[in-house]
This record gives structure tokens, sequence and C-alpha cells, in this order.
């Protein structure tokens, strides 16, 4: 499993566990000024469990995204850098390819077999509004 | 008096004891009751179905015990106070005979019958704007689209169309006994006749940028993986997935009828949001209705394209009403009894630290659902706030502002929720759209300009002629005036229920101003995450205002009335160029099939269907030719220079281009045709297809291309 996968299967399991706890808060019967032993060792995994998804996401990016959110002109840099490495690798000129069929006769909307530009619009452009109140 | 619990109809618990909170106090009766205790089964009979009372006939303790003498049980203790009198049994007025029980509360008067014609005035109005609709589409002259946009070409019976469907809902409203199911109907009528109205009136959806989110789904329909490179926006893909397979399965062509009716059907459901918030929030039967169609009224922000915006505030609605309606925890004293509110009028109150500190550590109170009703709750606000992670950039920081504020303020139960949402978005945004940031950080961390977005946002958009500018200001008016209307509101709620927190959920999405790296369309958005909020106070302030004099609603009727039309000229105030065509949609479709992939096919202008297909199989630099960003300084020759500079394969050019140019940027008519005409004469560009304004020009030398990607996405 990669570590995004471990990333993913951890937040899967703090679900599990909030619902299990939600599922034994709500069933349960609630005694005033006590906490049952079962909902406090659900808590204390729930909490295991954050622990664990904040670790990794930490680990698979969240540092480094802390950091260069707390170093903006680090991130612009390095922002600035991959976009000109995108620039030098991209192909000046395009490929050779064969060029665009010309022989088949181009299809047009129905009902507007129009190919040349007529001198005047089919339908007059509309004037400019005028000044309203 | 036995302590087991058995109290007499009428009797008090002592001390107060089991009165509901923040019930009025139970009042001691002066002098104890000589009245003998009755028969013992009174007390403990269960209720049976009432019985018909013939007028005239006075039902004594007797005879009402006698009416449920089957099903009384003996042999359980009693331990339910169970009124042996149905309320109301006796006349109010007669004296407690000797050896009865006391008579109970009287009985509210009964509802006055409600006249015929009440009942058939609401679905006539309705039907008869239903039936004006087609003669609205049929008299509408999309072609005289100016500056004014839609409100300027509707015809007369557009108009009656929506006067019909506010009085549909104003009747309905104001009858004795207003029905849920016609109060519903009526409301949709509305949406139809109002938000709808383009949608009817128009052949084929409208705006430039449905058509994009379109084009985004056909990119990832088939193999279902979206392109890379292409749009930051698909980094959150679930919007296009979700439609890309609901398109796949259906095995629909195009999702053309979908993007057309998308608006009316989802402020629809928007509304149905709005109805149940305000039935948590304001309770009434009336006011609910008042604050959905306030909401329909005052939605002129355009967010209810097909977009995924309009889906994440669909769920954003449903875990709020999940939070403020069943989940909810009934408000109580802040600081328990006694102490708060002051016992008497004379007393001091307590310290403010002593109330917050009783108030922080008092557990809220559990709703009163069932485990398994709230079980399910849990789970489906859940499910909402990891589907929003994938949906939307902005919508799931909203709810979790609004979210960690009511839980707070302790305002509901199932806090985890909120750890749940912020959870989903941060995993979501490192792990999931990893490649976001680490290529666009600066759109992430936003420029921190605030002049320049509210520049972007507010300034720079009044332009063009008198119509737009005066369509504009009203978008500026609109939400003022809604805000100053919910303030009111807020006033009368903090009045009524001494609660702050409704305008405070209105004003968290205000926290998005901190990121500018959005645009212009931030502020849209502030507006529509608060507006379901402002809606509800403003409906509160509404209803405060009318009921301190009836003959208000009368005026009230009016506002509405105008409310409605002037949403029509605001909302359709740009219609000249987000108007679509079927021509324009054919000529996109053909221009597509007739060009290679690896093409560069450009509009002329952000306008038209230039999107609809092609994502990641044809070149496109933007919305715009690429050198010609700066459209409102630009002539038609700086144009044809930027496009012979640019040199696209293909070029598209749309009559709702030229409109634009015309109405918004200042421009002289047949501006477009005269870059046509220019580009033509270099020689470089020839006409491929032309009617009117709408043109599709293509390199007399066309540029050689790449060959096409094996199994690439085709059109649509």
């Amino acid at each position: 499993m990669t570590a995004d996968g471990w990333v993913w299967a951890s937040f899967g399991l703090l679900l599990v566990l909030l619902g299990a706890r939600a599922w034994v808060v709500e069933t349960g019967h609630a005694t005033l000024g006590r906490t049952p032993v079962k909902v406090k060792v659900l808590t204390g995994a729930c909490g295991v469990a954050v622990a664990l998804v904040v670790g990794l996401v930490a680990a698979n990016g969240g540092a480094r995204l802390v950091y260069l959110v707390l170093h903006p002109e680090v991130a612009q840099a390095l922002e600035d850098a991959e976009n000109a490495a995108d620039a030098t690798t991209a192909p000046a000129t395009p490929a050779p390819a064969e060029p665009a069929p010309q022989t088949a006769p181009p299809s047009v909307p129905a009902s507007a077999p129009v190919t040349a530009p007529p001198s005047a619009p089919a339908s007059a452009p509309p004037a400019r509004p005028a000044a309203g109140p | 008096m036995t302590t087991t619990g058995t109290r007499q109809p009428g009797e008090h618990p002592p001390g107060g004891a089991g009165a509901r909170a923040g019930g009025p106090a139970p009042t001691p009766s002066p002098t104890p009751s000589p009245t003998p205790r009755p028969p013992r089964e009174a007390e403990t009979a269960v209720i049976g179905p009432p019985a018909p009372h013939l007028p005239g006939q006075q039902a004594t303790g007797e005879q009402a015990a006698g009416e449920k003498l089957p099903v009384a049980r003996y042999a359980e203790p009693a331990t339910v106070v169970m009124p042996a009198l149905r309320p109301g049994a006796a006349p109010a007025g007669a004296p407690p005979t000797p050896g009865s029980p006391r008579p109970g509360p009287p009985a509210p008067p009964p509802a006055p019958p409600v006249p015929r014609r009440w009942r058939w005035y609401s679905p006539v109005l309705a039907l008869l704007a239903i039936a004006l609709l087609p003669v609205a589409a049929a008299t509408t002259d999309l072609d005289a689209l100016d500056g004014w946009g839609l409100a300027k070409v509707l015809g007369p019976a557009a108009w009656a169309a929506l006067a019909c469907a506010v009085g549909a809902c104003v009747v309905e409203l104001w009858s004795p006994r207003p029905r849920v199911p016609m109060l519903a109907t009526a409301t949709g009528v509305l949406v139809l006749c109002s938000t709808g109205l383009p949608s009817i009136v128009e052949p084929v959806a409208r705006f430039t940028t449905s058509y994009v989110i379109a084009g985004f789904v056909d990119a990832v329909a088939g193999d279902g993986v979206p392109p890379p490179g292409i749009d930051a926006r698909f980094f959150w893909p679930a919007f296009f997935a979700q439609w890309a397979w609901f398109r796949d399965a259906s095995g629909a062509a195009d999702l053309d009828v979908v993007l057309r009716w998308f608006p009316p059907v989802v402020v629809l459901v928007w509304a149905t949001g709005v109805y149940a918030l305000a039935r948590s929030m304001l309770g009434g039967t009336r006011a609910p209705w008042v604050a959905a169609w306030l909401f329909v009224g005052l939605n002129w922000i355009e967010q209810d394209y097909f977009s995924p915006q309009a889906v994440g505030i669909v769920l954003l609605l449903t875990v709020l009403t999940f939070a403020l309606g069943p989940l909810a925890t009934r408000r109580t004293d802040a600081a328990g009894v006694p102490g708060w509110p002051p016992p008497h009028s004379d007393a001091p109150r307590l310290p403010l630290l002593r109330r917050w500190i009783v108030a922080a550590m008092t557990p809220p109170n559990r709703p009163t659902l069932p485990p398994r009703q709230l079980l399910l709750i849990y789970f489906c606000a859940a499910l909402c706030l990891l589907a929003l992670a994938p949906e939307h950039q902005l919508t799931p920081f909203a709810i979790i502002g609004q979210l960690t504020l009511l839980a707070v303020v302790g305002r509901f139960r199932g806090r985890g929720l909120v750890l749940v949402a912020i959870l989903a978005v941060v995993v979501y945004i490192i792990i999931g759209a990893r490649d976001f940031w680490t290529s666009q950080i600066g759109l992430l961390l936003g420029s921190g300009d605030d002049g320049n977005a509210l520049e972007e946002g507010i300034a720079a958009r009044l332009a063009g002629d008198l119509g737009q500018i005066g369509v504009k200001l009203l978008r500026i008016a609109v939400p003022g005036l809604t805000w100053l209307l919910a303030i009111a509101g807020a006033w009368v709620y903090w009045r009524r229920r001494r609660d702050l927190v409704p305008i405070f959920l209105a004003a968290v999405p205000m926290a998005f101003a901190a990121v500018q790296s959005y645009g212009g369309e931030l502020f849209l958005r502030i507006v529509l995450y608060g507006l379901p909020v402002l809606a509800i106070l403003g409906a509160d302030a509404l209803r405060a205002f009318a009921r301190s004099n009836r003959g208000r609603e009368k005026l009230l009727a009016v506002g509405m009335l105008l409310l409605f039309p002037v949403l029509v000229l605001i909302r359709g105030g740009n219609e000249a160029y987000m108007v679509v065509t079927p021509e324009d949609i054919t000529m996109t479709r053909a221009a597509f099939a007739e060009t290679p992939p690896g093409s560069k096919i450009v509009p002329l202008d952000n306008t038209g269907p230039y999107a609809m297909q092609g994502v990641g199989t044809y070149e496109r630099e933007g919305d715009d030719v690429e050198s010609c960003k700066e459209r409102n300084k630009k002539t038609a020759s700086d144009y044809t220079r930027c496009i012979l500079d640019d040199e696209p394969d293909v070029l598209l050019i749309y009559t709702s281009t030229e409109k634009k140019g015309v109405v918004l940027d200042n421009r002289e008519p047949g501006w477009s045709r005269q870059v046509v005409d220019e580009l033509v004469a270099s020689g470089e560009y020839r006409v491929r297809y032309q009617n009117g304004f709408n043109a599709v020009l293509v390199k007399t030398t066309p540029t050689v291309v790449s060959a096409p990607p094996p199994g690439a996405p085709g059109g649509n």
C-alpha cells in the first residue's frame, strides 16, 4: 500500500471509530456525572486515530504545505521555477503530422448555408440601446 | 396527594419540577380544592379516539371515564398523568358539579370553516401562471436583447404569469388554513416563473460557464479520468464525475436538457432547504414559506447554473438543516436556574463571568429523537460533509465555519461532525489534490490584495451601457437591503429568543474575504452562502412588521409583487450576451467535428458555448484569444492583430460576442463583423461558416498538429 493509501486507511479507521462511539453514546443509558467505560475507551481510540491521521498527513505533504504557506516567497520561487521548467521542456515547434483534412466539404448547421462572408449581416446588427430612464 | 407521579388533571408538580424548560412557572391555587379524588381508572385510562360529541350533551367525568372503561388497566400502578376528562368536554362556563373533577382548560374555539372560494383561488392562479408560460415563450423577442437584458424583451404574458404565481402564493398564505401541498406547489410555480423564466423563453440553456462545466463533464466521461494540466477545477472533480456517470449510464449523447432546466430545479431544492431551516428557527406555519420566497426573490447571484457550487450548496443546506433541526439542542437558560434570567425584576443579575462559566459547564440537552434516528442523521450529515470535500473549493469552508460556530455555542449535538468535516477537507486537499498545491501554490495563498479583489468584484463590473450599469447598481443595492432587513430580523430574533447566533451564521462566510485569490466572484459567494440565514431573519422581521399591524400584510404582498420582477430584471440583465441559441450549439459541434484533434480552437471572446466539448483534446489557452485579454481597451483592429499574432486554427464568433462588445464594452455595432472582414482580407483565414454574426473562421494554412491520442474523448 502506498503512503497515500495509508492516509486514506487511517482516515477511514477514524470514521469507523467515530461511528462506533456515536453508536455507544446514543444507544447507551446516560448517567449524569459518569461516562461509561466503553465511551472512554472509544474516545481514547478516536484521539489516537486523529493523531495517526494528522501525523500521516503531515508526513505525506502536510508539513511541506504548512512550510510553503508560512514562507510564501519560497513557494512563489518554487512555482516560478516549475513554470520555467515546463516552458523549457515544452516543444518549441509542434510535432510534424499530416495537415488537417481539407478535402471534405465542411458541414454547416442546418438551414444556414452561408459559406462566403456576406457584405452585410444576415440579420441587421442591433443598434446601440437607446438611453433608458 | 401521592408522590408516585399520579396527579389530578390541572395539578402541577411541586416546586415546578417536571415543568418544561422555559415554560411559565406553575401558579399555585390560592385555595386548596375540596374536590374529592375521582375514580382511579380515570388516572390511568388510555385515551382512545375521540368519540362523537352530540351538541348540547354535557359530558361529565363519569361519562368520560365510562367511555374508556373497556381499555382501563386496573392492575398496573398509575405512573403517567392522563386526564380523565377530555379538554373542553364540559361547557366552559358550567360550574363544576360536586363529585366531578375540575374541568380542564377551555378548549380552543373551533376553527371557522374555510370559505369554499379560498380553496380555489390559489390553484386557479397557479394553473393560470403555468398556462401563460408557453404564451410568454412565444411572445418573447430574444433578438431584441440589449443592455437591459431579458426584462425588456419579455411579453406581457410573462409578467402576467409571474404575477399569477405571486398571487397563488399570497392567496394561499392568506387563507384561514393554508394547505402545505398547495403552498409547496405555488412555490414551485413561483420558482418556475421567476428563476426558471430564462429556461422557458430560451430554447436552450444560457450562460457560457454552464457549457464550460458541460465540457468538463464531457472530458471526464469515457475513461473517468480528468485531463491533467487543463483547469484547476479538475482537482475537485466530484461533480464532473457524477454527471459523467449519469450521462454514460443513461446513454445520453449530451446534457443539453439538464443544463437548461438545472437552475429552476436546484433553486427549488435550495428553497426547500431554506423552508426546513426556517421551520426550525422561526416556527409557525406561514413564516417558513415567506422565508423560502424571500430567498428565491433575493437570489440574484446566479450560482444556480449547472455547476459544482450549486450542488455544494444543496449539501451545505442539508447539513445546516440537520444541525439546526433534529440535532439542535434546546435552548435553555444560559446559566441554569436560579439566577438567569433574574427571578424577579428587582433581583440583581449575576456577574457575566459566572453566567459564562455556568453556561459553558452546562451540558447541552439531548435532542428528543430516538437513538437510531440520531445515528441515521449523523451518518447522512457525515456523508454530505465527505461529499463536499471533492465537490467544490469554497463550500466546505463555509459549512465548517458555520458548524464550528454552532459547536462553540453548544447549539447542536454531534460535534464530531466538525472533526469529520475538517479532516475530510485537509486530507483531500493535501493528499487528493497534491498536484494542485504543488503546482499552483500561488492560487492557494492568494495575493492578499484586498483592493484588487474589491475592484474586480464590484468596481470593474460597473461597466457597459446605461442598462448594464443600472442593472449592476441594482445588484449592489439588493445585497445591501438584504443585510439591512436581516439585521432588523436579528434584532427581532434577539428580543424574542435572546439569540444572536443566526446573524453570525450569515456573517461567517465573510471570512472568505481573506482568500483574495478567488477573484471577483468571491463576493457573490459570500452573499450566497449567507443568503439562506439572511432570508430567514428577514422573514422574522417581516413577520414582526405585519404582526404589529395586520393591514401591513397587504403592503408586504405588494412588495412581493414588486420584488420578483426586479429579480427577473437583475438576473436577466446580462442576457444579451448570456443567451445561447441552438444555432450556436450546432455551429460549435460542427466546428469541433471538422477540426482535427490537437488543433487550437478559441472563441473571439469568452461568450457562447465554445467550451462544450473538446477539453483535453483540442488546444485552448484560456477563455479568450490569448493576447487579447484586456478586451475593454481593444478595438476591432486590435483584435485582428491579436488573432494574427496568436494564430488559432479555428476562431469561433457568436452573436453574443458581438452583443457583449456593444452593451458591455461600448464598441460600435458590427465590430465583430469588422474583425471577420479584416481577418479574411489578410489572407490568413477563410470563412467556413457564417450566418449573421455567427461565424467559424479557419486558417488558410492549417497548423500541423500532433496525431490525436488514442482513445481520446470525442465530442458529446
